[in-house]
């Protein structure tokens, strides 16, 4: 418990007084899977507080008692069922305003998803509405850096690398050496992302957790998986709560993400102070999205109205909803990875796993396709003698 | 609440779909649910994202209990209620 208030505070990267007790108790595989559960409270908490949920009724939290032990057959159902309904088009994020960086077309009712009341029949077979239109690169990108990292891009990376610690606190697993459900999770990932990150060989002590866990991650930060938000605006959002988080892993990626689109120079500079949400180097869409960043981030949201009146202004609920969600996923990452002190990888790496921000829709179904192929006949059961 | 909560019972196309799925598969719709909603396609990753971390018997190697303990005192640092 020691250590989950340490990664909920994000000190637990600090304290090897913390680590030594938990690392006495916990296997490198349990240890992932509970840095993992206290992060995602750090998602759960902040996205609950920000939008400020109201609790259900007695009734409605008493069914939760008959949930507690997850149901494999189940699970697997609901990812085939993922597969089955893989809508035809996802909806596409803002399209940027052509000549100025960071300029974003304000919501118009025209285009605008306005939030959906609660009675109002939708268009049959559209959700919240698709809409065709794919999205317009940065024009803030340079000739040139196709394919790879910028020297600037580069030397920001080498940057927050410096300041990462050396030691990673669980081993990190090799795709080469990797066998059974671990070499198959590195499989589907590496086919999904292009490369194997060091975070999923950190999650894959822990493969059907981290399995299941990837696709959220890639939804949430990434263009092109059914997001409503610019890539451009989720690279600042997510760099400016790695900087309040001084979190490198999450930052370095970032500025990976940033390079491939578009989002480099002075404007990324800028997330690394406090001050960036005056600047006029971002919009008035881009500051108010920085500030309700900050806010979720320090989890003060649910108490800051005017800060969300603001937000208001600029986006529609189906944006609101998942900026907070990215926020408080960052937030996770961040956490995650500092408590078990993930390192960078080196820059050709990160350049091999975002030559572009943008993730194939077909790529994440085809993931969920092997990870139903290879769904095991048993799953490991915990260790029941465990204290 | 900051946004409206989305309604399970008058929902169509892909947030129905959501809320279908959510239902069989947990037993209920709870609020969180209600208001991933406007985002379909980033939700059904939440919820498969949050299963195997929350709950025993989808592949993890930590108990109930353990989770149990680690989400209140998470929770109680976060200053959390819901």
């Amino acid at each position: 418990m020691l250590w989950a208030e340490h990664v909920a505070r994000n000190t637990a990267g600090e304290r090897e007084d913390v680590f030594a007790e938990v690392r006495r108790e916990f296997s490198n595989a349990e240890l992932v899977e509970l840095t993992g559960v206290c992060g995602l409270f750090a998602v759960s908490n902040r996205f609950q507080d920000s939008m400020r949920l109201p609790i259900e009724e007695q009734g409605e939290v008493d069914k939760i008692r008959q949930s507690v032990r997850a149901d494999p057959k189940r699970l697997k159902a609901y990812v085939a069922r993922l597969v089955e309904h893989w809508p035809r088009a996802f909806p596409s994020p803002l399209i940027p305003l052509p000549g100025g960086e960071g300029s974003m077309k304000p919501p118009s009712p025209s285009r605008c998803r306005a939030s959906v009341p609660q009675c109002s029949p939708l268009p049959p077979g559209e959700g919240l509405g698709v809409r065709e239109a794919t999205v317009a690169r940065c024009p803030g990108r340079r000739a040139g850096d196709e394919g790879g990292l910028t020297g600037e891009s580069r030397q920001r990376i080498a940057d927050a690398t410096s300041t990462a610690p050396a030691d990673c606190r669980v081993p990190l697993l090799d795709p080469a050496l990797a066998t059974g459900d671990t070499a198959r999770f590195f499989a589907a990932a590496e086919r999904l992302l292009g490369s194997v990150p060091n975070a999923v060989r950190v999650w894959a002590h822990v493969p059907h957790v981290g399995k299941l866990v990837l696709p959220f991650f890639v939804a949430v930060e990434r263009a092109g998986c059914g997001g409503v938000l610019p890539a451009a605006l989720k690279v600042l959002v997510i760099a400016r709560i790695s900087h309040i988080n001084s979190a490198p892993y999450t930052l370095a990626h970032a500025l990976a993400v940033g390079n491939a689109e578009g989002v480099t120079g002075d404007r990324m500079e800028e997330l690394s102070a406090v001050q960036c949400v005056n600047s006029p180097r971002f919009s008035a869409s881009e500051r108010a999205a920085l500030v309700w960043a900050q806010h979720v981030a320090q989890n003060t949201a649910k108490h800051h109205d005017a800060v969300f009146g603001e937000l208001k202004r600029h986006y529609n609920d189906a944006e609101i909803v998942e900026l907070t969600g990215l926020c408080a996923e960052t937030n996770m990452v961040n956490r995650f990875c500092n408590a078990l002190r993930v390192p960078v990888e080196p820059a050709a790496e990160l350049s091999a796993l975002y030559g572009a921000s943008r993730i194939e829709p077909a790529r994440l179904t085809s993931y969920l396709e092997s990870v139903l192929a290879d769904w095991p006949r048993v799953l490991p059961v915990p260790d029941a003698t465990a204290t | 609440m900051r946004v409206p909560l989305l309604n399970p019972r008058t929902a169509t196309g892909d947030v129905a779909r959501f809320f279908e799925a959510t239902a069989l598969f947990r037993g209920r719709v709870p609020n969180s649910a209600c208001t991933w909603a406007y985002v379909p396609d980033i939700a059904k990753f939440f919820l498969l994202a949050g299963t195997p971390l929350q709950r025993e018997g989808a592949g993890g190697v930590l108990s109930c209990r353990i989770k149990e303990m680690a989400v209140l005192k998470t929770s109680h640092a976060n200053s959390c209620n819901y």
